[in-house]
């Protein structure tokens, strides 16, 4: 009975998922309607915040801010950022790397266009490790060094959400009485985060979050905590590894060989399969496979 | 043995440690103090003012 609830609860979870992430991730964090009467971006006070998940705060709507961002900025200024230290830490050591797959909008939307028919490629394993160097070097080593926001620079959320609204918009601006994005600011680098974010969508159509996989840098933070966090995903000894979690999972892991994978994001998709259940480490066994 | 070398045991021990959850709690304590810590301090006029620009 206690087991057949569980099952009701992930269905039901499942279901919402992606209202979730639309809800929660995209239209919370980035409903700042006065900016098309302002004309400037938000500043208020919960610009101090930052979101557990990629969200540009160059967006012209962004109410908060993105954490990748910051941890770039205090690279720069050479400071420790205790608060997104605090705030990543404890969301991971709970959920783990859930917040990829329950709140991340661009996750979401690479989900949404691997759909689109296509040929389809599956992404080396060795690939996932990319990610890792990313964090070291684009958003701590060169900021750190040169001062300058790498990661930002690449960013193909960013360009998505931030450079390309502003750049067809560009108002004017109110207190300085010239256009936002002035003609400076489009050369070499604003054709170059095109190309990255036009490269991006052509794999994203072809393999399964591409981006999380190889490239996110909060995703490798977040990833760290997987198999400490208190959230589990555990199979039981009962699987016959007919790998039917590993054509629906977004990551393409094989949840029975590592349920606590890095790469896993706790999307529950694989909690179809009766023989895979969350556990909560504090009260149950976490989830290695149990071998009889 | 399973297919990666490790014997149940082996891996009945990983999980007796990672199942003391005891670790968990203090490093998200731990985590919390820094928030605290981060509030009380001008970091988050800093996060506020780079978040700011364009």
């Amino acid at each position: 009975m206690k087991n057949e609830n569980s099952r009701n609860i992930y269905f039901i979870l499942r279901k919402i998922r992606s209202y979730c992430v639309v809800c929660i991730g995209l239209i919370l964090p980035n409903s700042y309607i006065k900016v098309l009467s302002s004309k400037q971006i938000y500043d208020g006070p919960l610009k101090q915040g930052c979101v557990p998940f990629l969200n540009c705060h160059a967006c012209p709507t962004a109410f908060m801010s993105c954490p990748i961002g910051i941890f770039q900025h205090f690279a720069a200024i050479r400071q420790i950022p205790f608060f997104l230290f605090g705030l990543l830490g404890s969301i991971g050591l709970i959920f783990g790397r859930a917040a990829c797959g329950w709140l991340c909008p661009f996750g979401w939307i690479q989900d949404q266009l691997y759909k689109i028919r296509s040929k389809k490629v599956r992404i080396p394993k060795v690939f996932s490790n990319f990610k890792y160097g990313f964090l070291a070097i684009f958003v701590f080593l060169l900021p750190l060094f040169t001062e300058v926001h790498w990661f930002s620079r690449i960013c193909p959320w960013g360009t998505l959400s931030a450079g390309i609204p502003w750049m067809l918009w560009n108002p004017v601006d109110p207190l300085r009485g010239e256009p936002v994005i002035g003609p400076d600011i489009v050369g070499w680098l604003f054709v170059m985060k095109i190309s990255i974010l036009l490269l991006f969508v052509v794999l994203f159509v072809m393999s399964k979050r591409p981006f999380c996989r190889t490239v996110c840098p909060l995703g490798a933070i977040y990833s760290f905590f997987n198999r400490m966090s208190i959230m589990r995903m555990h199979v039981s000894g009962k699987c016959a590894g007919c790998d039917q979690c590993v054509e629906i999972c977004p990551v393409e892991i094989k949840i029975s060989d590592d349920p606590n994978s890095p790469a896993c994001i706790r999307c529950l998709k694989c909690t179809i399969c009766k023989n895979v259940s969350v556990q909560w480490m504090l009260s149950h066994e976490p989830g290695i496979k149990e071998i009889a | 043995m399973n297919g990666g070398g490790m014997t149940i045991e082996s891996i009945r021990m990983k999980n007796a440690y990672r199942s003391s959850g005891f670790v968990q709690l203090i490093l998200i304590l731990l985590m919390v103090a820094m928030i605290i810590l981060a509030i009380s301090s001008d970091e988050l006029r800093l996060i506020r003012i780079e978040s700011s620009t364009l």
